[in-house]
């Protein structure tokens, strides 16, 4: 009897013992894959944050800023004029005096000057609120941050097929046919 | 049975089981070879036994200890992470860290024809996803008993997963990076270009080859995109305006030798320079040697005032043109009269710094220009650098002198121009250029080499205020910046080696603030052409001293110098042009104290007019 049991004992050790070594093994081979597939796709964004960077620095070059800047707003160069330092504000601002004399000669008091500048800014403010209607408003910012998601994570399986998004490619032709 | 159980019974006693293994000696003394042989088993037996008892309890013990004593975490497997460098060959950024060069990964394809099972259906369906193959090549290419023969190099990734979508048994990807300039044409000539390949064929591509190919740490140029970009755009517009062949300029940092910006017009792609001239791709900053022209009056003059045989008050005739060793010595705008050294550098006469060189004699002026570093090819972090033309010493003769004293006879680059000009500037301390970024702080103090004494380098500064406020380069100057420099227009030496009247290197090189100089910007055309905005000149003054001037107008505040104001400014130019002992009035430079009451009376030296 001892003898049975003992050994049904030990069977029943063994058995148990494989299990668990079987559930462990799984376990750690699964963890392994997640492991590979993680690295894939911090390889993956590592690839495409240095693809992103080459192409912020194309879209950065100050030449290129120059060029749609002069072509869209009315910038132009800083001048040295228009460059003062805060302790010098003393010396190329007028005097009192001088500010209040001005004011009597142009008869222009301040008071006009300060409602023609809100009068200045206040259509901009009009246009800043036009898009009241927050529904619209809020679809537009759900569809900028889907859009930057979905360019921000690439996930592995899109990286092994860009069929949509081709940045490495769009990046060469660009600085391979420059306009 | 029986002779077996008896034949089993003595071989027990002759060969004691494990128990007799330790048998007395007295069992030994009786030894028969077939005893000690079984001894000798015996011993070895225990060796063994006490060999592998050893190992199992080294076993026991490590494992003892790897399960219940070491409480270290566990050894993570996961590596760790590639850095932000994907690509092998390291970037090169501005100062600032901005990428000017870079790569990115891309595959190669190539094929086993071995394993091609239809050459004619996979060229065509190869050509289909990739039109611009070459269909004849790739035939051959697909007939060849090459292993991997390259069918194209470089494909982006869409145009590798179309190839892979044709599913050709034999094609094979290969990794491959391609290296790119997301910048553009801007910094071309000091980054250069990479082959195919990647290996570096000019610039500081080819020059850190090695580096970049071993290490992953992206080089810094001293180079600021910023400045780069005002510098490559003011040099542009010159070159339209006055229809240039040609042109270059740099910035320096005077106090470090960095160069924050370095051009050369024409330029080219850095991405294509297959498709660019060799005009396009030459550096005229540096590979180009030239004959400055009137620049070299700094070093003339420097040497003349740090000689002491030589004072701004001392005048020369400058009556009529030289004439020397078959060549004449005249000035562009004759004075007709005496000129004091000071008179003759603001007015940039030919004939008083030619009579000046040779009251000083060639072998100092000789000495002087080396200790510059204008006699020896330039070390510089660029393969591209053109040995400078100087007579030889033997040849160093009286002519020489002379033409030496306005920059003629002798030719160097624009950098070692603007280092020597720096240096004469910078309290007289030699500055040496480089393209490479210096850390600020971890600087080894290095050697000082004093090239003229610091009472010169101030004269020199007063000097060059005078040229931009009165002399020759009145349309460099910005208001807030003090600047101050020389103009230069060389006659261009034509096919038959003889000077050409109305082709001419036009140059002007400028420091600022004079008061405490930081910077310098050089900039020179070639070969331009007056238009009338300029009465039809198209000298240093009237085509290279405006792009100076603007550019020093747009780069003052990226350099952290903000305008001075107006009082601020006018007392900086009295500060500088105190050692010359003149004060500026109404826009004239006079002796101080000659008409207005003066606020100091320093007697020292000259007057000028």
């Amino acid at each position: 009897m001892i003898r049975a049991s003992s050994i049904l004992f030990w069977f029943g050790l063994t058995i148990a013992a494989s299990l668990a070594f079987y559930r462990t093994n799984g376990g750690v081979q699964s963890l392994e894959e997640q492991l590979r597939n993680l690295n894939a796709s911090i390889e993956a964004e590592q690839q495409s944050l240095h693809v992103l960077k080459a192409e912020w620095v194309y879209l950065a070059n100050p030449a290129r800023v120059e060029k749609e800047t002069r072509r869209h707003l009315a910038l132009r160069p800083t001048a040295p004029q228009q460059i003062a330092r805060l302790d010098d504000l003393t010396e190329i601002l007028p005097t009192r005096g001088e500010a209040m004399s001005s004011v009597a000669v142009n008869a222009t008091p301040i008071a006009t000057v300060r409602t023609s500048l809100t009068a200045r800014t206040a259509p901009r403010r009009a246009v800043a609120a036009k898009p009241a209607k927050p529904a619209a408003a809020m679809a537009v910012a759900a569809a900028d941050t889907n859009h930057i998601n979905e360019r921000m994570v690439i996930q592995p399986a899109a990286a092994a097929a860009p069929t949509e998004h081709d940045p490495i490619g769009t990046l060469i032709d660009k600085l391979d046919a420059p306009p | 049975m029986r002779k077996w159980r008896r034949s089993k019974h003595s071989a027990a006693s002759r060969q004691p089981s494990l128990p007799g293994l330790f048998t007395s000696p007295k069992s030994r003394r009786l030894a028969t070879p077939h005893e000690q042989a079984l001894d000798t088993a015996r011993i070895r037996l225990v060796a063994g036994i006490f060999v592998f008892a050893l190992a199992y309890t080294l076993i026991a013990g490590r494992l003892a200890y790897l399960t219940l004593m070491n409480d270290t975490p566990e050894i993570p497997v996961a590596r760790p992470t590639l850095g932000d460098s994907v690509a092998s060959r390291a970037d090169i950024t501005d100062r600032n860290g901005i990428t000017l060069a870079t790569s990115l990964p891309t595959t190669s394809l190539c094929v086993d024809a071995k394993r091609i099972l239809d050459a004619e259906e996979a060229a065509r369906e190869l050509l289909a996803a990739l039109p611009d193959l070459d269909a004849q090549k790739l035939r051959e290419d697909l007939h060849s008993a090459k292993r991997c023969a390259i069918i194209k190099r470089h494909l982006t990734p869409k145009q590798s997963y179309e190839v892979n979508k044709l599913g050709i048994a034999g094609l094979e990807f290969r990794p491959d990076e391609r290296r790119i300039y997301p910048t553009g044409r801007v910094a071309a000539h000091v980054v250069g270009y990479t082959d195919i390949d990647n290996k570096g064929l000019a610039g500081v591509e080819k020059q850190l080859d090695k580096r970049l190919q071993q290490e992953r740490e992206s080089v810094a140029l001293s180079l600021d995109l910023r400045l780069q970009t005002i510098l490559q755009r003011e040099l542009n517009n010159s070159v339209n305006e006055f229809r240039a062949d040609a042109a270059s300029g740099l910035i320096m940092d005077i106090a470090t030798g960095e160069i924050l910006a370095m051009v050369s017009l024409p330029d080219f792609e850095p991405q294509r320079p297959g498709k660019s001239s060799d005009e396009a791709l030459f550096n005229r900053s540096t590979l180009g040697v030239y004959e400055m022209g009137s620049t070299f009056k700094i070093f003339n003059t420097a040497l003349a005032l740090d000689s002491g045989l030589i004072h701004t008050g001392d005048s020369f005739d400058a009556i009529n043109p030289i004439q020397i060793g078959g060549q004449t010595i005249r000035d562009f705008h004759p004075e007709n009269r005496w000129l004091n050294v000071a008179e003759i550098f603001t007015h940039s006469s030919n004939i008083g710094s030619a009579r000046m060189a040779a009251r000083l004699g060639g072998a100092r002026q000789r000495a002087f220009l080396a200790r510059l570093g204008l006699t020896e090819k330039l070390p510089l972090e660029l393969p591209e650098v053109g040995a400078p033309l100087v007579p030889a010493t033997r040849d160093w003769g009286e002519t020489t002198t002379m033409t030496a004293a306005y920059g003629h006879g002798i030719a160097v680059n624009a950098v070692q121009l603007a280092s020597a000009a720096a240096s004469i500037a910078n309290d007289g301390i030699r500055v040496r250029p480089t393209l490479l970024k210096k850390l600020p702080g971890s600087l080894p103090e290095e050697k000082q080499e004093r090239v003229v004494s610091s009472r010169t380098s101030s004269l020199m500064r007063g000097l060059m205020r005078l040229v931009v406020t009165h002399g020759t380069a009145r349309e460099a100057d910005v208001p807030g910046y003090m600047l101050g420099g020389k103009t230069g227009t060389a006659d261009k030496l034509g096919a038959n080696r003889r000077y050409t009247a109305n082709a001419r290197l036009s140059s002007f090189v400028g420091v600022f603030p004079l008061n405490a100089p930081k910077y310098l910007v050089f900039a020179m055309l070639d070969n331009p052409k007056g238009n009338t905005k300029t009465a039809g000149y198209a000298t240093g003054g009237w085509v290279a001293a405006p792009a100076v001037g603007r550019v020093v107008a747009q780069i003052g505040s990226l350099l952290d110098l903000p305008p001075m104001t107006a009082n601020m400014e006018a007392a900086a130019e009295r500060q500088v042009l105190k050692p010359l002992g003149v004060q500026m009035l109404d826009g004239k430079p006079v002796e101080e104290g000659s008409n207005y009451a003066s606020i100091e009376t320093d007697s020292t030296t000259s007057s000028i007019q």
